[in-house]
């Protein structure tokens, strides 16, 4: 056993000096759009983090978290919005798509919500929203073909919306809608599964304020799909806290251990008590 | 990249988990079925993945085994096929017959028509000489009531072609063999509609620790995945309330328990596939209690990955495709222990909601938890009595269970009526 130990321990040890070294490249950049450095840096950072065992904390996602994530949203959003004018101006759209590089992991996220779903919601949804679906509403356009129903794509960011409608009139996604929204203030009452993106809500208490103002607003009994992270993993995108979650029953949890990095909680919504 | 021919499959884990995998790995599949609609959408209104992913879905009775050799003849005459596999039960004689006609990689037919019945694995246990709990196979009551007098109470009964504990009961004196019995000749098909011989195996019944052992047979060689324990509720409900691997067992008994698979394995003559196999660690030694020619159900083949890398089920597509699993590349462990631990309520009533499910989400080796309300709590007699489970994993080899526990035992299951339960079997006997 002591050995087990020692093994897990390299591990975090390993992991911890390479995030070091990840972060500071990433932070010392002027840009972080997508180029065969940034790529490398991003893809070096999910591997290191999807190597952690599930059971062990990494020290360093206290003191690093909030900055790796800063980090990695914009990485994010400039990668998305490069590839959602690639696929907009694209000549076959459809297979500019295929080239996207974490379009496998996008698929394979969306099969772990739907089967969680499936075990624990009782009914097929009718509406779907899909709150921070972003430049490349791949999650919103997935779920709309997978359950067959139309999905709201919402965004608050105007470039990011703009990007998300061209990009689903050249994948003639008819189901998906791009809607401007924020999910402070837009009105769900008439969803029955609201999705919720990892990176809406950056921080601990933003977080939470998006998830209490949904608990008061969503109809009673509609489901509530929020992507989080845990341990290692919150190095890329901030976790959802059971505080949160007042005003939620909570049905299921999944953390994946494979290189899904989001975890996936799905939740109905109790109504205002 | 290989195309599989699939001969039908379960609907449930396992069935939905194949057809991923195989996609997963750049390989596709012909689904072979009597009926699609056996493969029903999700309640969410997604297709079941053994329709979905199918590259093409043939339509034939594959209940009759001749009709559905020409079938996958006319399949293969079209199209390459490179193997045969099937998740379910009822199902691996047919597939085995496939690959026999078709020459693909497959376990004997003979051998499987052995493995698959209860009664005919216990005769080639005793020819091989290996261990048996005393038993009979008896046709009608007068038969099983001598035979039950013979080898004295309590027995266990069996069907000896049903699977998963189905019809399975134990019987303390006549009566209860009587209804035994009864059930079992009133029976006349399974669940997909083929006739079953309606014989009663009648066991001693067997005392000790059950544990099942994961193998994998290629050209006639048998290596053991991981062994898997189970926990059990207390009196009087003795239900299966979790698993994990490994096993805890003393290394003897371990080695003796996969060392009795392998060489019953061998007794029935089966070459090829993964196999499920039932051990008891009897106070005078191991004693198989039933061979299983396919993966475990009840999630152990997840625990298994967590604990080895290594999905049964990515094993039963390579040895399809005449894969051994030496031949694999090293596997990726998650953790030391996996387990998981079925929720249970101790009285049945309509559960309403979960109090303190926050608490699941403190210890960071929960890798998983499902325990949707409102819910139907019904008596906690057998598997249909599972709200919800929890799956965790452990930094030694002994600690995934006792994490589980220690987190379900802080949830209450709440009762429409007010009760406050705290969930049936933690911690585990």
């Amino acid at each position: 056993m002591e050995l087990v130990v020692a093994v897990v321990d390299n591990v975090v040890a390993s992991v911890s000096s390479a995030v070091d070294r990840v972060q500071r490249d990433l932070a010392r950049r002027s840009h972080l759009r997508p180029c065969a450095e940034v790529d490398a840096l991003f893809g070096e950072l999910v591997r290191l983090v999807a190597a952690v065992p599930p059971g062990s904390v990494l020290p360093e996602c206290r003191r690093h978290g909030p900055v790796l994530r800063r980090l990695c949203a914009e990485g994010e959003q400039q990668l998305e919005l490069v590839w959602a004018r690639r696929i907009a101006t694209a000549s076959d759209p459809d297979g500019c798509l295929a080239g996207f590089p974490y379009l496998d992991n996008y698929r394979r996220l969306a099969r772990l919500e739907l089967d969680t779903l499936a075990r624990v919601a009782s009914r097929r949804p009718r509406r779907v929203l899909f709150v921070g679906a972003g430049p490349l509403p791949l999650s919103a356009l997935l779920m709309a073909d997978a359950l067959g129903v139309p999905v709201d794509a919402m965004d608050r960011d105007p470039a990011a919306l703009d990007a998300g409608r061209q990009v689903l009139a050249a994948l003639r996604a008819g189901r998906v809608r791009s809607v401007a929204g924020d999910a402070m203030t837009a009105d769900v009452a008439g969803y029955d599964l609201v999705m919720v993106a990892a990176l809406v809500g950056s921080t601990p208490g933003a977080k939470e304020a998006v998830l209490q103002r949904l608990a008061r607003a969503m109809t009673p009994g509609s489901v509530l799909l929020v992507r989080s992270a845990r341990a290692a993993r919150t190095l890329l995108y901030p976790p959802v806290e059971p505080a949160h979650l007042k005003g939620f029953a909570v049905h299921a949890v999944v953390h994946p251990v494979d290189d899904v990095i989001n975890s996936v909680v799905v939740a109905t919504a109790l109504g205002a008590s | 990249m290989a195309t599989l021919l699939m001969v039908e499959s379960w609907v449930g884990a396992a069935g939905q988990a194949l057809p991923r995998r195989i996609i997963d790995r750049n390989h596709d599949y012909v689904l072979v079925t009597r009926d699609p609609g056996l493969y029903p959408a999700t309640a969410i209104g997604t297709a079941h993945p053994a329709v979905e992913h199918a590259d093409e879905v043939v339509v034939t009775e594959t209940n009759d085994l001749a009709g559905l050799l020409d079938t996958a003849a006319s399949i293969a005459a079209r199209r390459p096929i490179d193997g045969v596999l099937t998740t379910c039960d009822y199902y691996l004689v047919a597939a085995a017959a496939i690959g026999e006609r078709l020459g693909l990689p497959a376990a004997p037919v003979q051998a499987m028509r052995t493995a698959t019945r209860k009664d005919l694995v216990r005769a080639a246990l005793a020819a091989a000489g290996l261990p048996n709990p005393r038993y009979a196979v008896a046709q009608g009551w007068d038969d099983a009531r001598i035979a039950a007098a013979a080898l004295g109470y309590p027995l266990v009964a069996k069907p000896v072609d049903l699977n998963a504990g189905s019809g399975v009961r134990l019987v303390t004196d006549e009566a209860a063999l009587k209804d035994a019995v009864g059930e079992i000749h009133s029976a006349t098909t399974n669940t997909r509609g083929q006739a079953l011989q309606r014989l009663v195996l009648l066991e001693e019944q067997m005392t000790g620790t059950e544990v099942s052992v994961e193998t994998v047979t290629h050209t006639g060689r048998t290596t053991i995945l991981a062994v898997t324990d189970k926990s059990v509720t207390a009196a009087p409900a003795f239900v299966e309330s979790g698993h994990m691997v490994p096993a805890q067992l003393d290394p003897s008994d371990t080695i003796a328990a996969c060392d009795l698979a392998a060489r019953a394995l061998d007794a029935v003559g089966l070459t090829h596939g993964i196999s499920h196999v039932e051990v008891m660690i009897a106070p005078d030694g191991p004693r198989i209690v039933e061979i299983n020619p396919r993966q475990g159900g009840g999630h152990i083949f997840e625990l298994v990955e967590l604990v080895t890398g290594t999905h049964p089920l990515d094993v039963l597509i390579d040895l399809a495709l005449d894969i051994g699993i030496t031949a694999r590349p090293g596997p990726r462990p998650t953790a030391p222990s996996a387990a998981i631990m079925f929720v249970l309520s101790p009285e049945p009533g309509m559960v309403v909601a979960v109090e303190g499910a926050h608490h699941l989400d403190t210890d960071p080796g929960i890798i998983r938890w499902e325990l949707p309300t409102p819910a139907t709590a019904r008596p906690p007699v057998d598997n249909d009595a599972y709200l919800g489970h929890v799956i965790a994993v452990g930094n030694g080899q002994r600690d995934a269970r006792k994490r589980a526990e220690t987190a379900l035992a802080t949830i209450r299951l709440v009762l429409a009526d007010g009760r406050r339960l705290r969930p049936l079997g933690i911690p585990s006997s």
